[in-house]
């Protein structure tokens, strides 16, 4: 083929690396102007807003893009912005049941009244520890008592008195045992023995048994008796005790009956701390420390039963709250419930419940991190559980599932009114929507962030005010023209494409932080455009180990690599290696062999399983472009074979098949095959090439080794016409190909391509069906016959051979 | 005779129902008088074994439930534990003085282990002045004691039920 004609695939200098252009005073206009934040999302924006306004259930929101989109920044922008418009909620408290302590009792209050009832309870208590010990000391309450256990002690004295007095009567003495009592017979006074009684009279024997009988009967009476005066003077004591202690603190409680008497759940539980008092009076006489931990109840557990806990507190919020949970662990996000070592017993109370970041949020909006949220055990069924429920119940896990079943709070649900927000990547999205079929119920409304948009005129003008802005906000060395030009042409280089602008903002920052610190280390006020390089370049080496790695064996020969010369059946390919924060090209060599045979196209990469899918899929409609194109009336009778020369690990993807196939028809051609050129494309079944992805990577790695050889003019790469709009290259590549040093060619068709590797023309179907003289498609064709017909033959003779 | 047989022995005599608190300030007194060792007598009461030796005594328990009969057994433990108790509160008085006095305990009708219990040596009885009706008065008496006679009288047994 003629230079002339390899000429018209030529890509010019100036669409490899497509130059941003801002007016002269942009730089000075821009720090007049703000700029709109959040840029070519205004799709993913308008389905927050939607969400955050539509307050009906479901109405959750997952914004899905990438890490790095600035996806936080814009939900809590916008959440922030709404949630000014939506009124403060309530606080909530958790209060002890008297009823049932187990099961604490939940109450509401107006945004900031929480925290006074809180207050208006520790003072109650506090006025409670003076005033009813002093009720208690007092000479009233002193005198009351006294009075009561001396009636006590009369009523007992005169039981035993004239139990006394009875018997003495009948001769008859009362004696007290250590546990009782035992009725003797007594002659002058003094108890008399068996001897002494046996002495006695029978009739006299008889009546002082019949004496004791009697007597024995009305102590017994007496003994039974004296359980319910201790009963009628413990009731006594107590009726006193509970009229102290209601003197004591119904003035402090009336007040605050009065205070919160348009709550009926409140005025209700205050009517219960106040029985409650009232019925535990006593205890609050021996309200101290006891000598042992277990032996009663102190005065901190006493008054502690009338503690406020005080679970969510918007005293101090003026708008809706927007919660951000970062680490959305099971208690983090429900709550829990503590518990403190007593006597080596883990004890608890409602005072120990702990709200969640929804209940925090409760009201608003709680914005939560969906991977964190998912790795964490629990959490993401306790979450739909707590949101079809519309309320939050505070309990363990444990609990929750039903794996423990010792007794522990349960305190009472409170009901939820919240946004969820969930932010993540979108193959989480995916997956959710595909296996929760409760998700979809429960997050109605999906923000898709884009990754990139429109490098238009007035995208660039905005993007460009962006990254100003950025630089002015991190406190950066202002950014000058040339360095936000430079900026936004690797925003498209970021973007892979250079008519697009990527939306990965964290590596925008990354980029003009590393600018700031070159700038500084020039001693410049500014950041230019040499800056923005020296970041890219830096970034570059200090990541390109692995590359340096690869150069350096093709230039020692141990990666085999002809940057010169010319093979049959040996191609240039290009492959991209992705290390996750970078990436980079590098060539590598595919070889083809053909022989005759009965249609195979063998793929060794995927024989040996080293070939993904994709790279499967692009090495059989090679096959078939190979059998649709030559020869059609024949049947293909071709063995072939192509592969990675040393590849040792997966290759994946269909971006080698123009390689591939050029290999191919080069072997059964035998023309040979310019080593100084590289190709990279996908191809379909009609030989048409198509776009692959790492464009740039591929055509700077074949560059880079051939610069290291030394570029001599001949060398150069064929790239789907379809990717020169992605052609964002480094600029010492422009340099080159502007030079004549190096050549990007852009191909549609794979004849194209052929022709441009062999130097032949590879030749168009005439009406005839025939291909011109020594062109590639004609050597092709005529080695694919002459195997058709070796095949033929062949069968011919072993059919003779069997016959004989 | 050894040289402690010939000390004067100062010796309390009591009962169960006796006034301790007020023989042991006598007790004192003497000692701080007269250098003497000290002593206590505890007097059984035999009214619990003779109580017993009736057929149809019972014992009315101060819990309620069927009265149960009250046997020697019984009456042994009720003696004892009378003598504990006597013996512990004047085991607190001596405590609180410093000093140890030996503890004897005896039936007052056993005149045998009483003369063993007083030997030769020479004795001064701090006893209720209730005892000098009892029958170990007069056995005292003819042993040539010294006896000092505290005026007291007989503690009267209250009802044993506490209020709550």
């Amino acid at each position: 083929m003629a230079a002339d004609a390899i000429q018209q695939y030529h890509v010019q200098p100036d669409a490899l690396r497509k130059l941003c252009s801002l007016p002269a005073d942009f730089a000075k206009r821009s720090a007049e102007n703000t700029a709109e934040s959040h840029i070519g999302q205004q799709r993913a924006i308008d389905a927050i807003r939607f969400g955050i306004e539509m307050q009906r259930d479901g109405y959750n929101i997952y914004v899905l893009g990438p890490i790095g989109s600035n996806r936080h920044d814009l939900v809590k922008s916008l959440v922030a912005e709404h949630a000014k418009t939506r009124g403060v909620p309530p606080d909530w408290c958790y209060v002890n049941n008297f009823s049932n302590p187990e099961r604490p009792q939940s109450l509401r209050f107006p945004a900031g009244q929480g925290r006074e009832f809180r207050d208006d309870m520790r003072n109650l208590i506090g006025e409670m520890q003076l005033a009813i010990p002093a009720a208690f000391e007092g000479d009233d309450y002193r005198n009351q008592l006294r009075a009561i256990e001396e009636d006590t002690k009369k009523q007992v004295e005169e039981q035993w008195a004239s139990l006394n007095e009875r018997a003495a009567e009948e001769g008859i003495g009362v004696l007290q045992t250590p546990t009782g009592y035992v009725l003797a017979p007594l002659v002058d006074g003094k108890v008399i023995g068996d001897k002494e009684f046996n002495k006695l009279p029978e009739e006299k024997r008889k009546e002082i048994e019949a004496a004791i009988e009697r007597l024995s009967e009305d102590l017994q009476e007496r003994v039974e008796m004296m359980p319910k005066l201790r009963k009628d003077h413990r009731e006594r004591v107590k009726a006193l005790n509970e009229e102290v202690t209601e003197h004591a603190v119904s003035v402090q409680l009336a007040d605050l009956i009065d205070k919160y008497k348009s709550m009926p759940r409140v005025a209700a539980y205050l009517d219960d701390v106040q029985d409650d008092i009232i019925r535990n009076a006593h205890d609050f006489q021996e309200a101290e420390t006891p000598a042992l931990p277990f032996l009663g109840r102190d005065s901190e557990h006493l008054y502690g039963q009338y503690e406020v806990n005080l679970v969510v507190d918007n005293a101090s919020a003026d708008r809706a709250p927007a919660v951000y949970e970062a680490n959305p662990n099971y208690p983090n996000i429900i709550g829990r419930i503590e518990h403190r070592a007593e006597m080596g017993t883990l004890m608890t109370d409602f005072r120990l419940v702990r709200s969640g970041a929804l209940l925090q949020a409760n009201g608003g909006y709680l914005i939560l991190d969906t991977r964190r949220m998912l790795s964490r055990p629990f959490v993401w069924e306790a979450l739909k559980q707590s949101l079809f429920a519309k309320q939050v119940s505070i309990e363990t896990p444990g609990e929750s599932w039903g794996f423990v079943s010792t007794t522990t709070l349960k305190p009472e649900p409170i009901p939820l009114d919240v946004t969820i927000i969930l932010i993540g990547e979108r193959w989480l999205y995916y997956l959710l929507s595909h296996y929760d079929i409760e998700f979809s119920s429960l997050f109605k409304v999906a923000a898709d962030l884009d990754d990139d948009l429109e490098r238009s005129d007035d995208n660039v003008e905005q993007y460009a005010r962006l990254v100003v802005r950025k630089a002015q906000a991190r406190e950066l060395l202002p950014l000058n023209t040339a360095a936000v030009q430079r900026v936004i042409e690797e925003r498209a280089r970021y973007a892979e494409d250079s008519e697009r602008l990527s939306m990965h903002m964290s590596s925008l920052d990354d980029l003009i932080e590393q600018a700031d610190y070159w700038a500084r280390q020039r001693n410049s006020a500014e950041i230019d455009a040499g800056d923005i390089a020296k970041a890219v370049s830096e970034r570059r080496r200090r990541l390109g180990r692995m590359q340096s790695r690869v150069i350096d064996a093709i230039k020692r020969e141990t990666l085999l690599i002809d940057t010169s010369g010319e093979c049959v059946g040996q191609v240039n390919g290009l492959s991209v290696t992705d290390l996750g924060d970078f990436r980079y090209g590098h060539p590598v060599r595919i070889t083809a062999t053909t022989r005759i045979g009965t249609g195979d196209v063998v793929d060794i990469e995927r024989e040996v399983e080293l070939g993904g899918a994709i790279h499967s899929k692009g090495m059989m409609i090679l096959s078939s472009a190979l059998s649709a194109r030559y020869a059609p009336d024949l049947p293909l009778s071709l063995r072939g074979s192509v592969v990675f020369e040393q590849s040792y690990g997966g290759v994946e993807g269909d971006s080698a098949s123009v390689a591939e196939l050029s290999a191919l028809l080069s072997s059964l051609s035998r023309l040979p095959i310019r080593q100084c050129i590289a190709v990279t494309g996908s191809i379909n079944q009609l030989g048409r090439v198509q776009a692959i992805g790492g464009v740039n990577e591929k055509v700077e790695g074949f560059y880079d080794v051939c610069r290291e050889r030394g570029l001599d003019g001949s060398h150069g790469v064929i790239i789907p016409q379809d990717n020169v709009k992605h052609l964002m290259l480094r600029e010492d590549i422009v340099d080159a190909v502007r030079r004549d040093a190096f050549h990007i060619f852009a191909v549609r068709h794979i004849d194209e391509a052929i022709s441009i590797l062999t130097g032949v023309d590879a030749g168009e179907r005439a009406e005839d069906g025939s291909f011109p003289e020594d062109s590639v498609n004609a050597l092709v064709e005529r080695q694919l016959v002459e195997y058709a017909t070796a095949r033929k033959s062949f069968a011919r003779e072993a059919v003779q051979d069997d016959e004989v | 005779m050894t040289k402690s047989e010939m000390r004067l022995r100062v010796i309390i005599a009591v009962t169960e129902t006796t006034p301790v608190a007020r023989l042991w300030e006598t007790a004192l007194r003497l000692l701080r008088e007269t250098p003497a060792d000290l002593a206590a007598l505890y007097l059984q009461d035999d009214r619990w074994y003779r109580v017993a030796s009736l057929p149809f005594t019972r014992e009315i328990l101060r819990r309620g439930g069927i009265p149960v009969d009250f046997t020697q057994q019984r009456a042994e433990q009720v003696s004892r534990e009378r003598a504990a108790r006597v013996r512990e509160a004047i085991g607190k008085l001596a405590a609180e003085s410093k000093l140890e006095p030996v503890f004897e305990s005896l039936s007052e009708t056993d005149a045998a282990r009483l003369r063993k219990f007083i030997g030769s040596r020479e004795n001064i009885f701090v006893a209720p002045s209730f005892i000098s009706t009892r029958p170990i008065f007069s056995m005292l008496s003819e042993m040539n004691c010294r006896i000092e006679l505290v005026e007291a009288e007989e503690e009267q047994e209250r009802p044993a039920y506490t209020l709550p």
